[in-house]
């Protein structure tokens, strides 16, 4: 039973530190807290709309509700790299992607209403 | 609203109970009924850790970057292959044993030791378990301002996917002993096969692994990732409707070589030393 608790515990640390990052791109749901900017992002069955397509660089919250019937995903590209991602966004639901450390460039948005194809993209600047 | 989120909670639930249920199918079959405790004390884990992890970065300050979530899930996975895989041949040897033991001989010199099944109920929970736990806090927050269906629908397919479990489970008990390891032994070997390719597409999300746009296949005009079939193929087979070639490379190696040493005939059998104390209790006191 010791050898149990401890081999978990140090299972439940490692989960833990490897959790507490610092890099860019960090999950987050709910309130937006800290980012230098919040882009507030609407994703329906058929449209994606950003309350802003440019910032500067820093860190961007993006919260994305879904308001459309299909489960849907956003995306931030850079190039054919993801530079973050939410996946799951549920019909009705509220998810956050907060980016660290954005730097200035251009970057493409997409919310994936179904989780297929390319989705609908657009161009987000920083700088 | 209802039905899209309670889809994603099937698909989360059974992706996280498929290896359970084997395992718990295998433990009660065989007897080792010592062992039930000790995976349920491994899934209880994973899912006190993804509850608490959840809460955390829900509603804490503190923040898990996309890299970071994708590197943990992939990881989580590949490690959960390598104890499913050794589970895999546990299973063809104690069929060897039990063979053995009606011809009056005892062999177990593959056995598991409850800290290995605590990890693979832990591994097994766990790699899906903070995504689940993020997605439930997310339904949370909607009911939060109102909106119950999210909560209602993730419920239920969890919920559906607890009675899919153990259905699955009831049914493997029926089968008998003789086609039961062959039948698990099979269908684990797939499981594993399509938790690896998941744990590749994570770490390829994350950079760590490269050809995240090198598609073996697209069918996602055929199978409409948000139905309730592809649902259960994820959920089930860990099969995406658009494949990486690393993912397709990874799936049919691993079976390839996997399933092939795991239906290979077994050497005659070699007169077993004389019955040793329950392996069980030597490891538990250990």
């Amino acid at each position: 039973m010791r050898t149990l608790s401890t081999v978990l515990l140090a299972a439940a640390a490692s989960f833990a530190l490897t959790g507490c990052g610092k890099d860019e791109g960090t999950v987050t749901d709910g309130a937006a807290s800290g980012a230098d900017t919040t882009v507030t992002v609407t994703s329906t069955d058929d449209a994606c709309t950003l309350s802003a397509t440019s910032a500067t660089p820093g860190s961007v919250a993006f919260t994305v509700t879904n308001e459309g019937g299909q489960v849907t995903e956003f995306y931030l590209y850079r190039g054919e790299d993801i530079v973050g991602e939410v996946e799951d966004i549920g019909p009705g639901l509220t998810r956050t992607l907060t980016v660290d450390d954005l730097a200035a460039g251009t970057y493409t948005s997409a919310c994936k209403p179904g989780m297929s194809g390319d989705g609908i993209r657009a161009d987000f600047t920083v700088g | 609203m209802f039905v899209s989120n309670a889809l994603v909670g099937l698909r989360e639930g059974l992706e996280a109970a498929l290896v359970v249920v084997i395992l718990l199918a295998f433990l009660t079959k065989t007897q080792r009924t010592w062992g039930i405790r000790w995976v349920w004390a491994g899934v209880g884990t994973a899912v006190a850790l993804s509850v608490a992890l959840g809460a955390l970065l829900t509603y804490g300050t503190r923040q898990l970057s996309f890299e970071a979530q994708e590197v943990v899930g992939g990881t989580a996975s590949i490690v959960a292959v390598a104890f499913v895989t050794v589970m895999v041949f546990w299973m063809k040897s104690a069929a060897r044993s039990i063979s053995g033991e009606l011809k009056g001989k005892l062999d177990r010199a593959l056995d598991l030791g409850p800290l290995a099944v605590a990890l693979v109920g832990f591994l097994g929970v766990g790699r899906e378990g903070l995504e689940t736990a993020i997605f439930f806090y997310a339904t949370a927050q909607a009911a939060g301002s109102g909106n119950n269906l999210p909560l209602l629908g993730w419920a239920v397919g969890i919920v559906g996917a607890v009675v899919l479990g153990w259905l699955m489970y009831k049914g493997a008990l029926k089968i008998n002993l003789a086609k039961f390891f062959r039948w698990t032994g099979i269908a684990l070997v797939v499981v594993a096969a399509g938790i690896l390719a998941y744990g590749i597409h994570d770490l390829q999300e994350a950079r760590v692994l490269p050809g995240l746009n090198t598609l073996a296949f697209d069918v996602s005009h055929i199978i409409d990732p948000g139905s309730w079939y592809a649902a259960l193929l994820k959920g089930i087979l860990n099969f995406t409707p658009q494949t990486t070639v690393l993912q397709a490379v990874a799936w049919v190696a691993y079976v390839g070589v996997v399933m092939t040493l795991f239906l290979r005939p077994a050497p005659p059998t070699v007169a077993a030393p004389a019955e040793r104390p329950d392996a069980a209790h030597e490891t538990a006191t250990a």
